[in-house]
């Protein structure tokens, strides 16, 4: 008598129907604390940038400033990525609909993270 | 073809703007206060039905949001969400504003839309968001360290901060 339909794989994976672990929770808390941190560097960015509006290539040239920016940028695309396939999964039931959204919202993300830093650069260099 | 053949911002365009951002006001305005002051109108629905069908369509269907009551906690959680998915929005839209006025080798019709009043208003609210789901977050990141789960505690530190999120983005847009 078969008591257990899991495989042998899916029970040394360990994982269930999510098919990953608690790795989303503990990534939306390690990016949590690094946008904690660099949260109060965005203030003192957005009151040098509004102090003087037309020196902001200056301004986001300075390297602490262009390193900050491109890690605060990814970690927040990160962050709202995660969350938003958190916000996705509790709110669309059709099967199709949810994977397809939290995939185009991954895509995005993705895209959106590449094109900044791609603008970044053209600034700087 | 220069910068400024392509794109002008009209009179028209001004007035559209202007009417998003009205609508936009009217319906944060009404949500906010459909969340705290629709037991009235639950009630008045309830004393109104009258035959079986009435009363059954005016009783308040599961998940129960008409009926829930709300607590400091469950309300700070939904806004905690809700500014969460507004930051994304925010976040993606000036991400591809910048991207655009870099690669479009800086055209100053990008930095038309300081001129508007609503530009502000969305600026500050973002801002508000922001610092809410900071504080939040915070109290977040205290609640997995297995710290302040009391309920007297998780008003106190609740209230704090909305309180706080509405001192900081006061502080922030003074200070600027």
């Amino acid at each position: 008598m078969i008591d257990n339909l899991r495989t042998d794989l899916a029970k040394a994976k360990n994982l269930g129907s999510a098919k990953s672990g608690y790795k989303h929770w503990w990534h939306q808390r390690l990016t949590a604390i690094i946008l904690v941190m660099f949260s109060i560097w965005l203030l003192f960015f957005i009151k040098a940038i509004a102090a003087e509006p037309t020196g902001y290539i200056s301004i986001i040239s300075k390297p602490y400033n262009f390193v900050s920016l491109i890690i605060f940028s990814v970690t927040a695309f990160y962050h709202s990525m995660l969350g938003m396939q958190v916000i996705i999964e509790d709110y669309v039931s059709r099967s199709f609909w949810r994977n397809f959204l939290i995939i185009a919202v991954q895509i995005f993300c993705f895209m959106t993270v590449i094109a900044l830093i791609a603008a970044l650069l053209f600034i700087v260099i | 073809m220069s910068c400024h053949d392509r794109c002008h911002s009209g009179k028209s365009q001004n007035q559209v703007i202007k009417a998003i951002g009205f609508f936009l006001f009217v319906s944060v305005l009404r949500t906010a206060i459909n969340l705290f002051h629709n037991d009235k109108a639950i009630l008045k629905k309830f004393s109104m039905a009258k035959t079986k069908q009435e009363i059954h369509a005016a009783r308040p269907m599961s998940p129960h949001l008409t009926i829930y009551k709300r607590q400091i906690s469950s309300v700070l959680s939904i806004f905690h969400r809700l500014t969460g998915a507004g930051l994304f929005f925010m976040l993606s839209l000036a991400t591809w504003w910048f991207i655009f006025f870099v690669f479009s080798r800086f055209c100053s019709c990008y930095l038309n839309i300081a001129n508007y009043a609503i530009f502000r208003i969305i600026l500050i609210l973002t801002s508000f968001a922001g610092f809410y789901h900071l504080l939040n977050g915070i109290r977040h990141l205290f609640w997995d360290m297995g710290k302040g789960f009391s309920i007297k505690a998780m008003n106190q530190t609740g209230i704090a901060v909305v309180f706080g999120s509405i001192l900081l983005t006061l502080l922030f847009w003074l200070s600027l």
